[in-house]
């Protein structure tokens, strides 16, 4: 079944949802590297050898 | 035509994926807590890496009996147990004062909770809803939240110890194990009735009365899936050789403790993508095809890592490359016991394969150490893993994904 032409296209939503995992990912990966958890992460994982 | 008993397919990678998103999340930072534990209570290594190696083998072991479990009543009372033990073993590992109680909260509760709410179970939920033409993709999208959850839950784990103190930091973790009990509404279903459905609608698949103990002997008799399992095992001793000694390695050759901290970081941003990658294209192409490859590559990017000098940017390289094949194995392997061996009995088998894996993780860990120990560096681990990736590649080779076990059609429902 096509889609009616007054709906959205699906594609709009699918790089939206592309867009926000990235900004997500982006933001979880610069928790590693805020100034404090970077040597508290560092530390931690180095005193375990 | 769809079957009406069948859950959204939104609703069922959401929750699916937030299931996976904590169980697999909480567990990954437990490393950070080996220093605050030890010394308050006064305990050798030993005694807390023995109980994360119960842990583990628990998880595998547990699993095919839950999966068996999840098969048969479907995956909510499942959940609902695995978040209960799961709270139940992180307090414990917040409150034990002797090894012995520390071994069996953190090695025995938890690594039960796991096995009721890893992988193994949504799966087994997302093969009996998804249809074959969507289903690689769906178990791609679940096991990337699964590595989501690791990424994510390493700098907060870290945050949550730094500001409250390990013991609250626990409590607070059992709480987030909590959260798994409204997820599961989200993936309540009976399986029975699924099954009865399909016998009403006279879809004539022989797994419809099929018992668990034929199932798993026809999978333990079925040459494909023993290679799949082998492979499998492969995985878990490279991840678990990297992952627990590779900041030891760094440290040998004098890295910066930094660049331990950014390894980490870009094996778990890639293992997000390349996780989800992986169960996208299985939709496309051959899935043993893609696992042949991963473990090629794996072993390529091992050769590249030893035999190159040893630096920040050499480290970050490898680090994102491994990130992109980390659990990359995990949608097509299951996807694979699926398209081969039915849904029927997906939870328990899937778990069965992935029991191998965590005996392959336990000897990475073990063997690791052991030959480091004894040849005063970790070459010998290093070309070893490297051998057995190529080893796994030639495993699933000859893994013949279209074909059933001898004496019935393939299963496609």
């Amino acid at each position: 079944m096509t889609m009616p032409s007054f709906m959205p296209s699906k594609r709009p939503w699918r790089w939206l949802a592309y867009l926000g995992a990235a900004a997500l990912l982006a933001l979880v990966f610069l928790m590693y590297f805020r100034s404090h958890l970077v040597f508290d992460l560092a530390s931690r994982i180095w005193s375990c050898f | 035509m769809r079957n009406d008993s069948r859950l959204p397919l939104q609703q069922l990678l959401l929750c699916g994926a937030l299931v996976v998103t904590l169980s697999m999340g909480i567990r990954h930072g437990f490393g950070l807590w080996l220093q605050p534990i030890i010394m308050e209570r006064g305990w050798s290594r030993e005694s807390f890496s023995l109980a994360m190696a119960v842990q583990n083998l628990v998880w595998g072991a547990a699993g095919p009996i839950v999966g068996w479990w999840a098969d048969r009543r479907g995956a909510f009372w499942v959940l609902w147990a695995g978040a209960l033990l799961y709270g139940c073993g992180l307090v414990g590992m917040a409150m034990a004062d002797t090894p012995t109680l520390f071994m069996l909260s953190t090695g025995v509760l938890v690594g039960l909770g796991q096995a009721c709410s890893t992988y193994a179970v949504v799966y087994g939920v997302l093969g009996r809803h998804v249809d074959p033409a969507k289903r690689s993709w769906a178990m791609g999208i679940t096991a990337a939240a699964g590595s989501f959850g690791q990424f994510l839950m390493v700098p907060v784990s870290s945050l949550l110890i730094s500001h409250l103190g390990w013991q609250q930091a626990l409590w607070v973790l059992g709480s987030f194990a909590l959260l798994l009990i409204p997820l599961a509404w989200g993936l309540r279903d009976d399986p029975q009735a699924l099954r009865a459905e399909a016998t009403a609608r006279n879809i004539l698949n022989p797994e419809l009365k099929q018992t668990a103990g034929q199932a798993l002997r026809e999978a333990l008799t079925h040459p494909s899936y023993l290679l799949l399992t082998g492979g499998y095992f492969v995985c878990g001793f490279q991840l678990a050789f990297i992952g627990v000694h590779l900041p030891s390695y760094l440290k040998d050759h004098q890295l910066d403790p930094t660049v331990a901290t950014t390894a980490l970081a870009l094996i778990g941003l890639f293992n997000v993508v390349g996780t989800y990658v992986a169960g996208a294209l299985g939709q496309k192409y051959r899935k043993t095809w893609i696992l042949s490859s991963i473990y090629t590559l794996r072993s390529v990017v091992m050769i590249a890592f030893i035999l190159t000098p040893l630096t920040p940017l050499s480290v970050g390289l490898f680090a994102a490359a491994m990130g992109a094949l980390w659990l990359s194995t995990v949608p097509p392997t299951n996807a694979v016991v699926a398209q081969m061996l039915g849904v029927q009995h997906l939870s328990m088998l899937g778990a069965l394969v992935f029991f191998s894996h965590q005996i392959g993780s336990f000897m990475g860990v073990w063997l690791g150490g052991r030959l480091y120990d004894l040849t005063g560096s970790y070459d010998v681990v290093w070309w070893l893993a490297v051998g057995l990736g190529l080893l796994a590649a030639a495993l699933n080779l000859p893994v013949k994904e279209n074909e059933a076990p001898t004496g019935r059609a393939l299963i496609r429902a």
